[in-house]
């Protein structure tokens, strides 16, 4: 594998070059369909191989959480096919792609290791750093793969171990401990993030750092869920789950920090991917905690929120991770140091889209752990209460750290760039550079509001048009159950989103009927001239300029006889009242400090005689 | 049917309310001010006659504005400024959009303001109006942890995030439940520190270097958000003034009693904050936004740990 990597020095080839696309196109299709029809048939598919299985146990494994995840990868892997030829890179990164779809398909243990294994290798040859934290990740799974048999009561220790029968058993503390620690070092929460860090610091920019970056992302979020959402139904997975909620929280705010601190471009990036993927945890450490309770309902609406922040966070940075490859051939070619104008604007939109900036879906997936945050079950309500008052004043941090880190990302090719990028934004929509991203900007946007379409087609049609529930005695009254309530940002957005386009509408409208000239081809168009001519002429345009200063002095001319006819006296009663008011002035200016505890302390003293 | 109209009319009344006295609040907090520092006042009468001939200027040169997406960005912040607007119940509740009224939607939506009034600035050269909306973009940034502790105070005590949950919260306790009632009111008065940089955008280094084009509808749009914060705050400064509509004869003559009391007391509450606003605008000189950041979080942390204490005492 290291070979392959180094031999991206000397090889560029384009063997292949359309045939490919046509099996990815197909697979993301397929894919799509399957998960589909697997979200509603809750059904699991197992494959097992028919000699290579009796030999080695190798087997495949379908249910949703894999069809899913293969959708991801496929669309993410799909991309940076596309984008191959314009990003410079060989076939060879293909491997660790090709090596993540089987692990994702893999049905059993041993196999799920071995891949995993390889695939942490592989990222070990990228960072020439020369980190421990892989050979920790690599550690702790062999722990697990030696633990694991034992646990599950199997015949012998290295009998393969299919996720069917996975599925069915409960883990110890240890074993679950060290799938934290494995996934955590992959999705790059652990190390705090130092191990991802060095890898970009490394790449710079290159396609295959950021396409290993996603990789492992999703395969350490694949195997936190697996081993944690779908086996632990017991009581001693409170504290793991509390546990991944903290790591979760400590990390984001750690990545978060550090987006404001690092220098590069690529490592702001790598930095904010980071704190989007604790976001995620987060919201896995929260579902945990919902299984073991009577609190089922909140399951599927974290199911849901996690799902939606899997696809739009993966998808999203897939183009901003892409986008900074464009940015390091450009600024290698040119030589210059200034973000060109169109990636900008495609960063700005994507950073709408990722940063947790109000109606757009960041927002949502953040919006949904402080729903499941303030309906966490604990034992005692005191502590209930702390802890998610504290979690929340994280969360909050976080919020404020993305937005900060996004927006100290935009403006890293200072603010000139930006200004100049927004004046360049009609012909960003109009030029033909960057079309693909364009669209799949565009389609990753129309994602984000579709569960909003859904959710007026599916609940609002019925209940408020058909009549068909209780709750539509008022008609159009948007009404809504509890549960279906938490859907209501995309609601906002689909709203706002209505109201931007019937502005523009009316605005584009009004633009066409307008006369278009200004000073500088006054000369040209002079057939538009005479209309305006027409309305500001003498015979019509005075009386109505003159109609129009009465409608706007009337009222003024009013109160201020009014205000006359009172204030005559009041004059004089403010006169002999405020003599003394600059005497007060001074004083307050002078005793300032005193007079500001004295506000703090009567503040204080009010509340407390309230409270008593 | 009968009351769906009767939410349609009530909810109409708000938003057109709400729209037409915003420029006469921030003219009528300015004059206050100028009257407490003792500087020249602009009487509040006049403020709503310089946006109109603002807006007239805006108008001219609409038409010939060259062709841009980013001509449409003052009208993104109204729309989100108009939306809070109608979401924020300022005298009755049950209005038409009363299900969507949640608290942190209200925050989101009043949060683009900012955002979209940056990204408008970076269309004028004026750099020192770009300087002082980033500086007002992250410091209402920074006031999101604030907000979110208010939220999760109000998600105490009603058990939900809607603000018309909270007005039917404090209706429903018979006798003015005093613990649950005191952190609200200090959360309140930690809200007041994020309305306190409001006023300063119409002042002239706010407005340095916009062109007629952005100019009326960038200090509407302030205004507009300023009210939006302000019946926010009024919300929670005293939930039990506000009337609640609801459906069936006997609740519709109740709520007929109620509705003036319901305006008299926004009416009041406006015009005590704008005076509170105005006095610690000019007697706290905290001039930098970290300050009132810092006081801003302890003052919502101690709602919570007053939420506590009232806890322990029942």
């Amino acid at each position: 594998m290291q070979g392959g990597i180094a031999a991206k020095r000397y090889y560029r080839g384009s063997i292949l070059t359309d045939l490919e696309n046509v099996p990815l196109i197909a697979s993301v299709v397929s894919c799509f369909f399957l998960s589909i029809y697997l979200v509603f048939s809750f059904a699991t598919t197992s494959l097992s191989l028919p000699i290579i299985g009796k030999l080695f146990g190798v087997s495949f494994y379908l249910d949703t959480l894999n069809a899913f995840c293969l959708l991801c990868v496929f669309l993410c892997g799909g991309l940076f096919v596309f984008f191959k030829r314009s990003l410079g890179c060989s076939h060879y990164f293909l491997l660790p792609y090709v090596n993540v779809l089987f692990l994702l398909l893999s049905g059993n243990l041993y196999f799920f290791t071995g891949l995993l294994s390889v695939l942490i290798l592989m990222t070990y040859g990228l960072s020439v750093g020369r980190s421990l934290s892989p050979f920790i990740a690599l550690a702790s799974l062999l722990i697990v793969v030696v633990l694991l048999p034992g646990q599950v009561g199997d015949k012998g220790n290295f009998a393969p171990l299919s996720f069917d029968v996975l599925r069915q058993s409960s883990f110890s503390p240890v074993i679950l401990f060290f799938i934290l620690v494995t996934s955590c070092v992959l999705i790059g929460l652990l190390p705090f993030s130092q191990w991802r860090m060095n890898i970009s610091r490394q790449g710079k920019g290159d396609a295959v750092y950021s396409f290993m970056h996603l990789l492992l992302s999703m395969t350490g979020i694949y195997l936190l869920l697996r081993f944690y959402v779908d086996l632990g139904r017991n009581n001693e997975m409170l504290l793991f789950s509390f546990l991944v909620e903290v790591i979760g929280v400590f990390a984001a705010c750690y990545a978060g920090w550090q987006s404001l601190v690092v220098k590069t471009f690529q490592e702001r990036i790598s930095c904010l991917y980071v704190l989007s993927n604790g976001v995620l945890v987060q919201t896995i450490g929260m579902m945990t905690f919902f299984i073991a309770p009577e609190q089922q309902e909140w399951f599927s609406f974290a199911n849901d929120i996690l799902g939606y922040g899997m696809f739009i966070q993966f998808i999203g940075f897939t183009f901003v991770f892409l986008l900074s490859n464009f940015l390091k051939e450009t600024q290698e070619n040119q030589g210059t140091e200034v973000i060109y104008a169109p990636i900008l604007i495609s960063l700005l939109l994507l950073s709408f889209l990722l940063s947790g900036l109000p109606p757009f879906a960041g927002f949502s997936v953040l919006w949904g752990n402080l729903q499941l945050l303030l309906a966490m079950p604990s034992g005692h309500h005191l502590v209930e209460t702390l802890l998610t008052t504290m979690l929340i004043g994280f969360n909050a941090v976080i919020l404020v750290l993305s937005l900060l880190g996004w927006m100290r990302t935009i403006l890293t090719g200072g603010i000139a760039s930006l200004q100049k990028a927004v004046y360049e934004l009609p012909d960003y929509f109009s030029s033909k550079t960057f079309v693909e991203v364009k669209i799949g900007i565009a389609f990753l946007f129309i994602t984000a509001l579709l569960p909003g379409f859904i959710f007026l087609l599916v609940h609002s049609v019925p209940t408020n048009v058909m009549g068909l529930s209780d709750i539509s005695h008022s008609f159009f009254s948007f009404s809504l159950v509890g549960q279906q309530a938490r859907l209501m940002p995309w609601m906002i957005a689909l709203l706002f989103t209505l109201i931007v386009m019937i502005v523009g509408w009316i605005a584009h409208r009004e633009r066409k009927k307008a006369p278009t000239f200004s000073l500088r081809d006054s000369c040209a168009e002079t057939t538009h001239h005479h209309s305006v001519v027409e309305e500001t002429s003498f015979s019509f345009g005075q009386a109505s300029f003159q109609a129009m200063l009465e409608r706007r002095f009337s009222f003024i001319n009013a109160l201020t006889t009014v205000n006359y006819t009172i204030g005559k006296y009041w004059l004089l009663i403010k006169k002999r009242c405020l003599k003394y008011t600059h005497v007060l002035n001074v004083f307050l200016w002078q005793y300032q400090n005193a007079c500001l505890l004295l506000m703090i302390a009567l503040v204080l003293l009010s509340i407390s005689v309230i409270a008593r | 049917m009968l009351f769906w109209l009767l939410t349609f009319v009530v909810t109409f009344l708000h938003i057109m309310m709400v729209l037409f006295l915003a420029p006469w609040v921030m003219g009528f907090q300015k004059w206050l001010e100028a009257k407490i520092q003792g500087v020249p006042a602009v009487p509040f009468w006049f403020y709503w006659g310089e946006i109109y001939s603002v807006n007239i200027k805006r108008l001219s040169s609409f038409l010939t504005s060259t062709y841009s997406y980013t001509s449409l960005l003052p009208f993104i912040a109204l729309g989100a400024a108009i939306i809070a607007a109608l979401l924020v119940p300022t005298f009755t509740t049950g209005m038409m959009i009363a299900s969507l009224s949640d608290f942190l939607l209200v925050i989101a939506l009043l949060m683009m303001v900012p955002v979209s009034f940056f990204l408008i600035a970076l269309r004028y050269p004026s750099l020192k109006s770009l300087k002082l909306l980033q500086t007002t973009l992250v410091d209402s940034l920074l006031f999101l942890p604030v907000l979110f502790f208010i939220l999760t105070i109000i998600r105490f005590i009603t058990g939900g995030t809607s603000l018309d949950g909270v007005v039917i919260f404090f209706h429903q306790v018979g006798e003015l439940p005093l613990m649950a009632y005191c952190p609200l009111l200090v959360a309140a008065f930690s809200l007041l520190f994020v309305v306190w940089d409001i006023p300063n955008f119409s002042q002239r280094e706010g407005m340095d270097g916009f062109g007629g084009a952005d100019r009326g509808l960038l200090l509407y749009i302030n205004d507009v958000q300023f009210l939006v914060w302000l019946s926010l705050i009024a919300i929670l400064m005293w939930p039990q003034s506000l009337a609640i509509l609801q459906p069936g004869n006997d609740h519709i003559t109740v709520w007929l009693r109620a509705v003036p009391f319901g305006f008299l007391a926004w009416v009041t509450k406006i015009f005590t904050e704008c005076l509170l606003l105005a006095m610690m605008r000019s007697l706290l000189l905290f001039s930098n936004g970290i300050y009132r950041v810092g006081i801003a979080v302890v003052l919502s942390f101690l709602a919570i740990i007053l939420y506590f204490a009232g806890l322990s005492g029942a």
